[in-house]
């Protein structure tokens, strides 16, 4: 033995073992609950979203390390968590193929160009999300319903569109993509959100599993905890005083605590460590000023995903921090900029340069960044236009039932016009008649104020039966689980198939103003049976119908035979 | 940061005496500061004890025999650092009773500290916690300058080490008859024994027999690594901060290690140099672990020979597994600032050589015991921006403790970055002219 070779290390010789692939792995793991509850609540869709997301990070990571002719890195985890993480944060029903590309630029634009793992400013799968938000705003806010009853036989018909070809839309319940998320209201119960009973992206539902990932992480020493923590009070401290100041206006901390994708974002995404600063004081700071915008960006942004803005301004902020907040080395009175007292040393400028490449990258990634935006935004806007057109049309089908051909006629005064094509601006109602011609009901918009913001509705009436026929919600910003069940509640859907709409012996109003009642208590048919747990919804519904037929119906009675003439012409 | 302790596997075995090598080998540099200078010539017989070299200036410490024998050979020698210097080989007598010769003796009651300061010199005595530099030097207060404490540091916080231990244990009278010698040497008016929590049996012990009147008191402090860093020690028992760049008598204190200051209590009574030391051995290499008195200039082969090394040996290191120096050549020599032998085997090291990059975790910022931000260092060293670490990092501060290594889970070798980055800023400076 003692004629053997002998093994030189360096000092340390001996180290503590956790190494950052176990850490990274450790992350996947504290990961997977997260992504099995999204499968089992969104279904196949979500499965299929997850495993492109990643597949895409790993495939894109080891493509670069070989073409940039590296050791493969995949080894190291770091891409499977990207992938992950970007999955968790896209709906369900989002097309897989604006997944993978999410994926692709996630590793390439996000990770790659800074250098690879360690390197990166910004958190990866941020970027890539940030990508997608700015080139998909469609599909990016196309909600699809949790435990929807064939989740696990039939995926979303959004899911498997060709590239470049707009998504199905059978997802669509926000009409307007541009719009706020859903969830920056107020009244969806906390324990539905915690539990991930609110329909949401595909891993941000459940908080208590995020929560609990989160708990794992820590307690293998894998997780500065004061990141989440101190952005979670943060928030809650902010809104909390908000809501004292003015409940009506603001949210409920409760409620932003758990809505949305802020507990995954503060556990998963705020956590990275290459994006987050390393000095003790540093990550409380970051946690407050990513809690600060968070807040601000939802309440006042109308931006719908202050989360993600949130924690990619703390990542581009996290150097700064860390090089304010410098801990006072030992045996040393300097504390801010020691450069100031050394005035006399050479500084090496290496740093500096790097610093400036590396703004010079970031500020090109941003104009691009911002060119994508503008160019996604004008290039959707004319399929937004007939996305809109498209669901309007197939809604007035719906509130008429039975009819096979539609005219439309455009208002002027009292009296009607026909109109074929696009007119802008005008009061428009369409005309339904079956295969012989006969008129079956005319559809009309109406809208008004709902709990949240304006709502929309379409509404059918039949002059010969003096009722209103059907109904259907084009647009509404009410509280998932709650406000909107005015869309899909049968009991609520069930008060339009014959409400009551006769008009007055002189014709010029109606018998009875069509009002919501509380539920249970609908004696008339023209009462509208409120909804419970949506109370200010439903009755911001019987108002809309109130007003609007109160004003229509008397008009469309008088052109009752004008409506049967204009079907024989 | 507490890296596993190993401790226990040689703290309850007493020290005991190693045979001697047929062979020593006296390399003339093994203190910190100019070669000693050999005053014996080849073919000469020595005595134990009997002086081989002479100091070779101020900052330079005189070498004794170890051994009763010849003198061989005087050659160049192999050393850890990998550098050949000049050394002597001396054969042993083999049926020599090894008595040690006596020199002049030095009484702490009337010598006057600049004897004491002599006496320490010509003992060969230098710091035997590793550092070795000559503790007379150390022991100099500079001008303008006072010493208050003197602090003596039992502290021993490498891992598997348990030399100081024992030697707590084992030379509490050596300890306190040196501490009378260096509080006339330093002038300082109290002494404070610091002392790992996870030798309270030590902290006792010494407690116990503190002599009447000597204003000596034993402190406990919390296990932590890097907690034997006279910095570090400095601050935790008398809560002062030694500027940046400084040493302990800024701040009025010496510290001095236990080992060093039970020599000096052992030898100056008799006017004798250096001639061994106590070494713990140990490590999972190892089959007959303990802590032995081992002869300056002893082979380290025919020491892991007596010792039984594992066959599959794969790795040897002078000193604790976190600041020693890993052994690429048995043939080199103990010397005096060895206080452990330290030997893995292969399948014992659990250290992985991938080394992934710096994810900004933060554990090194945690662990730098002196707050820098070893991240960062790194990221510069990779650079090679070292004016930089120097000036804006403070680089220079860095003791090596190796705890930002220790915990990097990307496993970069922070350390060895700032060992070489720090020689190569001093190389600059004194290639400058004096501005
Ligand atoms: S080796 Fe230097 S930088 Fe690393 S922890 Fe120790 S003192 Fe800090
Ligand atoms: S411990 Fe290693 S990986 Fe973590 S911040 Fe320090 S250098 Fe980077």
């Amino acid at each position: 033995m003692l004629h053997k070779t002998l093994n030189i290390s360096t000092s340390p010789h001996i180290v503590k073992g956790l190494g950052t692939n176990d850490i990274m792995r450790n992350v996947v793991w504290a990961l997977v609950p997260v992504a099995i509850y999204a499968v089992y609540s969104f279904g196949l869709s979500a499965l299929l979203i997850l495993v492109t997301s990643t597949a895409a990070c790993v495939l894109t990571e080891h493509f670069l390390a070989r073409y940039s002719k590296k050791e493969s890195t995949i080894s190291d985890w770091s891409a499977v968590i990207t992938g992950l993480l970007l999955g968790l944060t896209l709906p369900p029903n989002f097309p897989l193929w604006m997944a993978f590309l999410g994926g692709i630029i996630s590793i390439a634009l996000g990770k790659f160009v800074f250098g690879g793992l360690g390197y990166n400013v910004f958190n990866p799968a941020l970027v890539g999300r940030a990508f997608l938000q700015a080139a998909f705003p469609v599909a990016i806010t196309t909600w699809f319903p949790v435990y929807a009853p064939e989740r696990f036989s039939t995926v979303s018909a959004a899911t498997f569109t060709l590239p470049f070809l707009e998504p199905a839309t059978d997802g669509f319940t926000g009409a307007t993509p541009l719009s706020a998320f859903k969830f920056d209201h107020v009244t969806t119960s906390t324990s539905d959100l915690a539990l991930g009973l609110i329909t949401g992206s595909t891993g941000e539902t459940c908080a208590v599993l995020i929560m609990l990932g989160g708990v794992y992480l820590v307690a293998r020493n894998m997780m500065n905890w004061r990141i989440p923590v101190s952005i979670l009070a943060t928030v809650y401290a902010l809104s909390g005083l908000l809501y004292m100041v003015n409940s009506q206006t603001y949210p409920s901390p409760d409620f932003m605590l758990f809505s949305g994708g802020l507990m995954l974002g503060a556990v998963f995404m705020a956590t990275d460590m290459v994006g987050s600063p390393i000095t003790p004081l540093g990550v409380w700071i970051y946690g407050a000023v990513i809690g600060l915008l968070v807040v601000v960006i939802r309440i006042w942004g109308g931006l719908p995903e202050g989360v993600m803005y949130a924690i990619l301004l703390g990542n581009a902020l996290s150097p700064h921090i860390d090089n304010l907040v410098r801990p006072r080395v030992y045996g040393t009175t300097k504390t801010l900029d020691i450069r100031l007292m050394n005035k006399e040393q050479p500084v090496n400028t290496t740093t500096e340069a790097n610093s400036r490449k590396m703004l010079i990258t970031m500020v090109g990634i941003g104009a691009i960044c911002a060119l994508l935006i503008v160019l996604s935004f004008q290039g959707t806007l004319p399929r937004i236009e007939k996305l809109k057109a498209e669901a309007l049309e197939k809604a007035i089908f719906k509130v008429i039932p039975g009819m096979v051909t539609k005219k439309t006629y455009q208002l002027e005064g009292s009296s009607l016009k026909e109109v074929t094509g696009k007119v802008k601006d005008a009061q428009l109602v369409y005309a339904g008649y079956d295969k012989d011609g006969k008129l079956v009901g005319v559809a009309v918009e109406a809208s008004g104020m709902g709990f949240a913001d304006v709502l929309r509705v379409l509404y059918g009436y039949d002059p010969n039966k003096q009722a209103v026929v059907g109904f259907y919600v084009l647009e509404s910003k009410e509280t998932p689980g709650l406000g909107d069940k005015i869309e899909k509640d049968p009991a609520f859907l069930s008060n339009f198939k014959a409400l009551d709409a006769a008009l007055s012996d002189d014709k010029n109003t109606l018998k009875n103003k069509v009002v919501t009642v509380k539920h249970g208590t609908k004696k008339n048919a023209w009462e509208v049976d409120g909804i419970t747990g949506a109370t200010i919804s439903s009755r911001a519904i019987g108002n809309i119908m109130g007003t609007s037929t109160n004003q229509m119906v008397p008009l469309l009675y008088k052109n009752k035979d004008f409506f049967e003439e204009k079907s024989h012409q | 940061m507490h890296p596993p302790e190993h401790k226990s596997e040689t703290n309850g075995l007493p020290i005991r005496q190693f045979p001697f090598a047929p062979v020593i080998i006296m390399p003339m540099v093994q203190h910190l500061g100019a070669p000693s200078q050999i005053i014996v010539r080849e073919g000469q017989e020595v005595v134990r004890g009997q002086l081989l070299a002479k100091a070779g200036g101020y900052v330079s410490v005189p070498q004794h025999a170890p051994v009763s024998g010849t003198v061989r050979k005087i050659a160049n020698v192999p050393t850890i650092s990998g550098k050949m210097v000049q050394g002597i080989y001396i054969e042993t007598f083999p049926f020599s009773g090894q008595e040690v010769m006596e020199g002049k003796p030095i009484d702490h009651e009337t010598a006057t500290r600049e004897e004491i300061l002599q006496g320490i010199q010509d003992a060969g005595i230098v710091g035997l916690g590793g550092a070795a530099f000559p503790t007379h030097v150390k022991l100099k207060i500079p001008e303008g300058k006072h010493c208050d404490t003197l602090i003596i540091n039992g502290i021993e916080c490498e891992p598997y080490l348990t030399t100081d231990h024992r030697v707590m244990l084992e030379q509490a009278d050596d300890i306190f008859t040196g501490i009378r010698y260096l509080l006339k040497a330093t002038g300082a008016k109290r002494v404070i024994i610091g002392i790992e929590a996870n030798k309270q049996d030590a902290a006792d012990y010494l407690s116990a027999r503190i002599p009447k009147d000597e204003p000596v008191t034993v402190q406990v402090v919390p296990v932590k690594y890097p907690q034997g860093a006279e910095k570090m020690l400095v601050t935790a028992l008398l809560g002062r901060e030694v500027p940046s760049g400084g040493l302990p008598i800024e701040v009025n204190a010496v510290v001095v290690n236990v080992a060093t200051t039970a020599e000096i209590g052992r030898l100056l009574p008799h006017g004798r140099g250096i001639q061994e030391r106590v070494i713990t051995i140990t490590g999972p290499g190892v089959k007959k672990k303990g802590n032995y008195l081992i002869p300056i200039g002893t082979p380290l082969r025919y020491v892991l020979e007596q010792v039984g090394a594992d066959e599959n040996v794969s790795e040897v290191y002078m000193g604790g597994p976190m600041m020693g120096v890993a052994v690429s050549n048995l043939d080199i020599s103990i010397t005096k600032g060895t206080s452990g032998i330290v030997v893995f085997t292969e399948n014992a090291i659990t250290r992985p050589e991938k080394v992934y990059p710096c994810i900004k975790c933060g554990a090194c910022v945690d662990a730098c015991p002196i707050s820098l931000n070893p991240s960062k260092l790194g990221i510069l060293a990779k650079f090679e921006a070292y004016d930089e670490m120097a000036a804006n990092y403070n680089l220079m501060d860095c003791f090596e403790c190796g705890s930002c290594s220790y915990v990097c889970p990307s496993h970069i070798p922070l350390v060895q970055y700032f060992r070489l980055s720090k020689s190569i800023i001093k190389k600059r400076n004194a290639a400058k002219p004096a501005a």
